[in-house]
């Protein structure tokens, strides 16, 4: 609660420090489009507050997904040149992600019946942690390549290095990341 | 500088190659998993036993809660490829713990290793989410039951916080009949929990059932014991942490049971 707070504090403040952006990603592991607002400060931090949407599948219902994220920028950036257009680089930007799902029925969330307090962990919170690469390919406008591992990956990844990097390509990596594409407006 | 340019060129190459995979939500439940198929493992098993057909004693190996260890899984399963003596495995459950779809795949990838059939049972862990869900598309049904060299196995759901009614008691107990017809040597029954505190009378049904033999996971550490007035003993498998699992050693006349830690001793049950 203290965090939602502090969000909408951050959000409905005027800070002329803050540049505010629209996102908008796809897949990832968090959704066929997910659209986020955010604002980035001092050039590196960024907070942001989106909503996706996973499609109804054969045995699977349709989702909503919310997100809260907090991305931060690397200050190295190179720029380059393809066709006389300048394009800015920005190779590292990581993100944490806390990741809400929510459908029709209570696959997501623990069955009412009488389980012990903390015996499960809602399953239908997840945090996805990320790494994305970005292309600011006009003045307004970034494009950039999302690669997010969620929350048992990285765990699974510290536990079981050996098996990660036996089983699959490129140190394991292969098992565990999944990826996205994403547009970035600065409004 | 050059060297720092190279390095982050590598990394942006090794990611980009590395995520072809588009994954919509942490909720998916397409698992791209034949190894732990049921259908696929008993025709597997019915192969091995018309190869074998002159043999009466087998062993089967026990392994239970693998979860967020898939490399513990694979030394387990590699261990247990090298025990010639066993012909097949029980996996009891907890194969997953949050019951995501790439949690069912690193242990689908960690068990794709084995030399022998391996049967599954559900655990709590993995009708979490929309596990149940992957579970029946992935593996098969909940309970079900085969026989092998004249024993009958019979696995049952007993996961009572995410399931309602059960164990089937009234499925179990026509599992477990002979019929007219039948030769049967033993009834094993397996599932992930050992029977509840709020069921206490549960092994002496499964007894009058006609049941010889219980295997459970759960726990996480070894046990064995029968309640002393039923003597229906229920051995409980250890998690996979650092190779650890059961076996269940068969002949026409007994089932013995060895606990491997890796290196396998003999136990007996204990009195309740």
């Amino acid at each position: 609660m203290r965090v939602l707070s502090l969000l909408i504090f951050l959000f409905t403040f005027k800070s002329t420090a803050a540049t505010k952006q629209i996102e908008l990603q796809t897949s990832g592991l968090i959704g066929v489009g997910h659209a986020f607002y955010s604002l980035t400060f001092s050039d590196r931090h960024t907070i942001a507050m989106g909503i996706g949407y996973v499609p109804k599948q054969y045995d699977h219902d349709d989702m909503r997904l919310f997100s809260v994220k907090y991305r931060y920028t690397t200050d190295i950036k190179y720029t380059f040149q393809i066709k006389s257009k300048l394009i800015q680089w920005k190779p590292f930007s990581f993100s944490t992600t806390m990741l809400f799902g929510k459908d029709h029925d209570d696959y997501k969330i623990l069955p009412d019946r009488d389980i012990p307090e903390g015996y499960y962990t809602p399953t239908d919170r997840r945090f996805i942690f990320s790494m994305q690469s970005n292309f600011l390919v006009r003045d307004n406008i970034e494009l950039y390549w999302d690669w997010s591992v969620l929350d048992i990956g990285v765990v699974n990844y510290t536990r079981n290095f050996e098996f990660y990097r036996d089983n699959y390509y490129l140190m394991g990596l292969t098992g565990i990341v999944s990826s996205g594409v994403g547009i970035r407006v600065y409004l | 500088m050059t060297l720092i340019k190279n390095i982050m060129l590598a990394t942006i190459t090794s990611l980009l190659i590395s995520s072809c995979r588009f994954d919509i939500s942490p909720w998916e439940n397409d698992v791209n998993c034949d190894t732990l198929n049921l259908e696929a493992n008993l025709e597997w098993l019915n192969l091995i036993e018309k190869r074998y057909k002159d043999k009466t004693d087998f062993s089967v190996a026990v392994i239970g809660d693998p979860q967020q260890y898939p490399g513990d899984l694979e030394l387990t399963i590699k261990k247990i490829n090298k025990i010639n003596k066993v012909d097949f495995v029980l996996l009891l459950g907890d194969l997953t713990e949050t019951g995501v779809e790439k949690e069912y795949e690193w242990t689908c990838k960690a068990v794709s290793h084995t030399s022998k059939p391996i049967l599954s049972v559900i655990g709590n862990h993995d009708a979490l989410a929309y596990g149940r869900v992957i579970w029946l598309d992935t593996i098969g049904p909940f309970d079900y039951s085969f026989t092998y060299k004249n024993t009958k196995f019979i696995a049952y759901n007993d996961n009572k916080y995410e399931f309602e009614n059960v164990p089937d008691k009234e499925w179990i107990a026509n599992e477990a009949l002979i019929s007219s017809d039948e030769t049967r040597l033993h009834t094993i029954g397996m599932s992930h929990i050992e029977p509840w505190d709020v069921e206490p009378t549960l092994t002496d049904e499964l007894k009058l059932m006609g049941f010889d033999q219980m295997l459970h996971a759960h726990n996480h550490k070894f046990a064995y014991w029968q309640k002393s007035s039923v003597e229906l003993p229920h051995f409980i498998t250890a998690d996979t942490r650092d190779v650890k699992f059961g076996i269940m050693n068969i002949t026409p006349d007994s089932i013995s049971i060895e606990q491997c830690d890796p290196e396998c001793v003999p136990i007996l049950p204990v009195n309740r």
